[in-house]
């Protein structure tokens, strides 16, 4: 072999500690001389030891060659020798660490897989030579490069320690080709102005992962890729879909989406519990097989609306997908203003509407109320105020439509079935007595018409808003007693109200959500007295849309690692409102929305994600920065807790803040992360290219081997053992 | 500081009175010597030869069994007492210097003698006789041997007691007791010459003078040591263990002294520097006041 460079040359000036060596020899043989009165004693003590005599002769010589050898030894591990092949076949590696959700799972020795993981990592990391170089890429959701290629092993060895947990899918192909690029990066900076002999790099990808993902076989047979398995098969239930949607039937219903998977080779009995905020709704017990997976939907009714949390009850190594939580849309009263001189039908029917909140009046309003429907019953005025309005059986003119003659055969001819306005309506047979011509001077939607294509029913578009219009005496027909006459009313309020169906989705870890902000945040003093009233959410839909100003006094403290959290996707043009996003561990990250809307991810905790206004932010950051450990309903309230006092206070402020918030929930609900199995056969981290046994180099083992050796001869000396 | 001054002489005056007052009867002079002849204390009997005085002869002895036996009676006559100082260079190593702890005790020891009416004799010594006090009575001689012990040093390449004894035992015309004050570091064994001595008709008595030094090494480490009468050189190491067994093996020397001289009923004094040589004495009387 021929040596042909050294890491650290300038060790061998270590060499001249061979100087004071000798030196200290030399002196250590030019022994004191002392008198004695005899030496009988003394050489009966020594004369037994007679056969002995060349090694005490020898000893002192040997124990200098002793210390000689272990300077040598010392110096040889200082200057970190590479030999030609070492030299020439420096390593360049990307350590892809999968850092996904199934890396959180406890190993039987109640230690995480990401753990083992950063362990094989750090002795990897350790046995790199000085010329060796090594980037980091981690695999859970986005690829991210943690470190670009360096040999420091130091940084290195921090960017594993800090390497953080996510409940992201795994993304290995991907960082693969994310690591091959980087090693063809780095190649090209390297041939600039490089040496022919230091190019001929040892190329790899290490990949230390769990195996739970799709594509192991095809990935484990590309060249320069190693995969390294960590962890072993494990046994695991979990949460593989959930959602919540308002029912589209009902206005206080909704229906959850729920699916349970047993990841094990044995049945398994289980519950899944759901509480919406902290309340139990319901037990759902569970009989699982091998592999198989449980659907569920489930019908339950309130317009209260909330987090709704679903939580397995069984123990398993996974804990991210053993809860699920959804966001339910909450349903608030609004108010109807009946203008009628009494009519007990129209009173009855939208009496019986869910959430209606009815007010009788004989006098023309201005307007119509705030959030709700003016119903006028034959009084119209001749200028139609503003809001959504429901007329029935028009009897003057108005600026909307002319009144014409009355129509001879108010039979009902066609009905727009397609409009939600006019569904689940059957009128067969029936008649609309009284019913009139309707000159409209604007755009017009016909839902019901007559023969002759009068409509009977019609829809009025305007900028003030929209204006149904029905042409028939309720006291002259059998309208009234027909079905058909609630459903149209009732479809009539839930279209004005236009939440039906309302779905809120809980998107999976690793997705990108798109967001819609209210334009204007109201004060949250205001709202938390008008939703401590009825629990009702704030309605976007409510909002005068205003010209929005760019906010850029909105200071915002945000932690170091916000930018990790989530990647904010953001356009330059448009209104823009400072944001701030929370994450479900009170991370927070500075967003911007753009024409109302947001698109944040990928997201990469599980749990409720929200959308703040950053001015409130900056205000209460003061007092949030305390409350970090927190839970996050608890978190969820910072503004109030700094303004108000008392805990019912708190409390009223907290619903209100939280309400405020535009949320969206972020479940795991990926099977291939809650399947503990790998998908194929990984090789051991015992077979990591270490360049020695445990995970060091050979120089640190010599170096101790050599401080080893010189405390043993310390010891002989002490012993006179040598010289 | 002169080794015998004022202050000497002030000890060695109490020294004589205390042996007096105390020990009356049973120190040298006044104890009688074992040589039989014309005393008047009876001895034992021993059969008759012809020649012998028919004053002698025990007549009834003769009447009562018929045996033909003399009375023989132990000669009441002064004691001799030769001091062997050893002189070689050994005696000289120290910091408090073994040579001159002898002379003070050979001075006290000389003194009492001489109040005793006594004869002292002393001799030194080391390979061979290097100087030698004749016998001298009366306590008037005492600045004689003060001054004579004085006069001594340590010399000599090697410590000889065998060659020193057949000397005295034939320079001598009567024998007596022998005071041997030495460290008994003799390169051939000191056994040879005490038994000499013995053989001789020779009382000889010990005081064996050591250092602490020399008991309880302190060195450690290489080193070499160089005997200070032959000059011969040792490079050696030196261990804990070394130094246990070392210290051991002078405690066995010390032993084997003492087992020497109780076999032979020899009575044996062993002493460190550091003790004043008065209370050396005293000791020494004590304890011939409980053997005797």
């Amino acid at each position: 072999m021929n040596l042909l460079d050294f890491a650290n040359p300038v060790g061998w000036w270590w060499g001249l500690l061979a100087v004071p060596i000798v030196v200290l020899y030399v002196l250590k043989l030019r022994v004191r001389r002392q008198p004695v009165p005899t030496l009988l004693f003394w050489d009966r003590l020594f004369d037994e030891k007679r056969p002995r005599s060349w090694w005490q002769k020898l000893r002192q010589l040997f124990s200098l060659l002793l210390q000689l050898a272990f300077l040598a030894l010392l110096v040889t591990a200082l200057v970190d020798p590479l030999w030609s092949w070492q030299r020439q076949r420096q390593r360049r590696i990307v350590l892809v660490m999968d850092n996904s959700a199934s890396m959180r799972a406890l190993e039987a020795d109640g230690q995480s897989r990401l753990e083992m993981a950063k362990a094989a990592a750090s002795a990897l990391v350790r046995s790199l030579r000085g010329r060796d170089r090594m980037a980091i890429v981690t695999a859970g959701g986005p690829p991210r490069v943690i470190i670009g290629m360096t040999d420091h092993q130091r940084t290195l060895l921090s960017a594993i320690e800090r390497l953080p947990t996510t409940d992201g899918p795994t993304n290995i192909a991907t960082c693969v080709e994310l690591a091959n690029r980087l090693l063809a990066e780095h190649d090209a900076e390297t041939d600039r102005g490089a040496r022919e002999e230091e190019t001929d790099f040892m190329r790899e990808t290490v990949v230390l992962s769990d195996g739970c993902f799709d594509g192991l076989p095809e990935l484990a047979a590309r060249e320069h890729v190693k995969l390294y398995g960590i962890g072993t098969p494990l046994d695991n239930v979990g949460i593989t879909r959930y959602q919540v949607r308002r029912s589209l039937l009902d206005a206080v219903g909704y229906q959850v989406l729920l699916d349970v998977t047993n990841f094990s080779e044995e049945p398994l009995s289980c519950r899944v519990e759901l509480n919406l905020e902290g309340e139990l709704i319901d037990v759902i017990p569970l009989e699982l097989e091998p592999g198989a997976t449980e659907t569920r939907i489930l019908d339950h009714t309130t317009p209260k609306g909330g987090r709704l949390v679903a939580t397995l009850d069984t123990e398993d190594p996974l804990e991210a997908d053993n809860s699920a939580v959804a966001v339910l849309p909450a349903r608030r009263r609004f108010p109807v203003v009946l203008v009628t001189e009494g009519n007990l039908f129209l009173k009855s029917v939208l009496e019986a509407i869910p959430l209606v909140d009815l007010r009788m009046t004989a006098e023309l309003p201005d307007a119509a109320p705030g959030g709700g429907i003016l119903v006028l019953d034959r009084k119209v005025p001749a200028q139609l105020p503003a809001g959504r309005i429901l007329v029935i059986d028009p009897q003057e003119d108005c600026d909307a439509w002319k009144l014409g003659e009355p129509i001879s055969q108010p039979i009902v001819a066609s009905v727009d079935t397609e409009s939600p306005l006019t569904q689940h309506v059957r009128l067969d047979n029936v008649l609309f007595p009284g019913a009139r011509e309707l000159t409209f001077d604007s755009d017009v939607e016909p839902l019901i018409q007559d023969p002759l294509d009068q409509p009977l029913l019609a829809r009025v578009s305007r900028p003030g808003g929209d204006v149904i219009v029905l042409t028939c005496s309720l006291e002259k027909g059998d309208l009234p007693l027909r079905i058909a006459f609630p459903v149209l009313a009732k479809n009539a309020v839930e279209w004005f109200q236009g939440n039906s169906g309302e779905l809120r989705p809980a998107i999976s870890t690793g997705q990108i959500a798109t967001l819609e902000v209210p334009a204007t945040w109201p004060d949250p003093m205001v709202a938390g007295e008008n939703s401590a009233n009825d629990g009702a959410p704030f309605d976007d839909t409510d909002v005068t849309v205003e010209e929005t100003e760019e906010k850029d006094d909105g200071v915002v403290a945000v932690a170091e690692d916000a930018k990790d959290v989530a990647i904010v996707e953001q356009s330059t043009d448009g209104a823009v409102q400072n944001l701030v996003l929370w994450s479900p561990l009170r991370r927070t990250t500075p967003i911007t929305a753009t024409n109302q809307q947001v698109t944040v991810g990928p997201l990469l905790e599980t749990g409720l994600w929200t959308v703040r206004p950053a001015e409130r932010e900056g205000v209460t950051q003061e007092t949030t920065s305390s409350q970090q450990a927190t839970n996050l309903s608890a978190a969820n309230s910072p503004t109030s807790t700094s303004i108000r006092n008392g805990t019912d206070a708190e409390s009223a402020d907290a619903d209100a803040d939280r309400l405020l918030d535009v949320s969206i929930a972020c479940n795991l609900a990926n099977e291939s992360e809650s399947d503990l199995r790998p998908r194929g056969e990984l090789e051991s981290t015992d077979a990591l290219p270490l360049l020695s046994v445990g995970g060091h180099s050979l120089w640190l083992y010599l170096t101790c081997l050599a401080a080893g050796l010189i405390t043993a001869e310390w010891w002989l000396y002490q012993r006179r053992i040598v010289g | 500081m002169a080794l015998f001054d004022s202050e000497f002489l002030k000890r060695l005056e109490y020294l004589s009175l205390v042996s007096r007052r105390v020990f009356r009867g049973q120190l040298l002079a006044q104890r009688r010597t074992k040589q039989l002849g014309g005393g008047i204390e009876f001895a034992d009997h021993r059969e008759y030869a012809p020649g012998d005085d028919l004053r002698y002869l025990d007549w009834n002895i003769y009447a009562r069994f018929g045996d033909v036996l003399l009375k023989r009676f132990q000669e009441e006559e002064d004691l001799h007492v030769y001091f062997l100082l050893d002189a070689s260079r050994s005696m000289g190593h120290g910091s408090a210097e073994k040579f001159d702890f002898a002379r003070q005790v050979t001075a006290a020891l000389a003194y009492i003698a001489l109040a005793d009416m006594d004869r002292v004799s002393i001799t030194s010594y080391a390979d061979d006789v290097q100087d030698a006090m004749p016998l001298t009575r009366g306590k008037d001689r005492i600045l004689a041997i003060l001054s004579f012990l004085e006069s001594l040093g340590t010399s000599g390449k090697a410590t000889r007691l065998n060659e020193v004894a057949q000397h005295l035992v034939q320079r001598t015309q009567r024998t007596g007791l022998v005071v041997i004050l030495s460290d008994f570091y003799d390169q051939e064994g000191f056994q040879e010459g005490v038994d000499f001595l013995r053989y001789r008709r020779f009382e000889p008595h010990l005081i064996q003078v050591h250092t602490t030094e020399e008991a309880n090494p302190t060195w450690l480490g290489d080193i070499e040591l160089e005997e200070v009468e032959t000059g011969e050189r040792r490079k050696l190491t030196i261990t804990e263990r070394k130094l246990r067994q070392y210290k051991q093996l002078y405690q066995e020397f010390l032993q084997s002294l003492d087992v020497y001289c109780r076999t032979y009923s020899i009575s044996c004094t062993r002493t460190t520097t550091d003790i004043p040589f008065d209370e050396l004495v005293l000791r020494m009387m004590r304890a011939s006041a409980v053997t005797s």
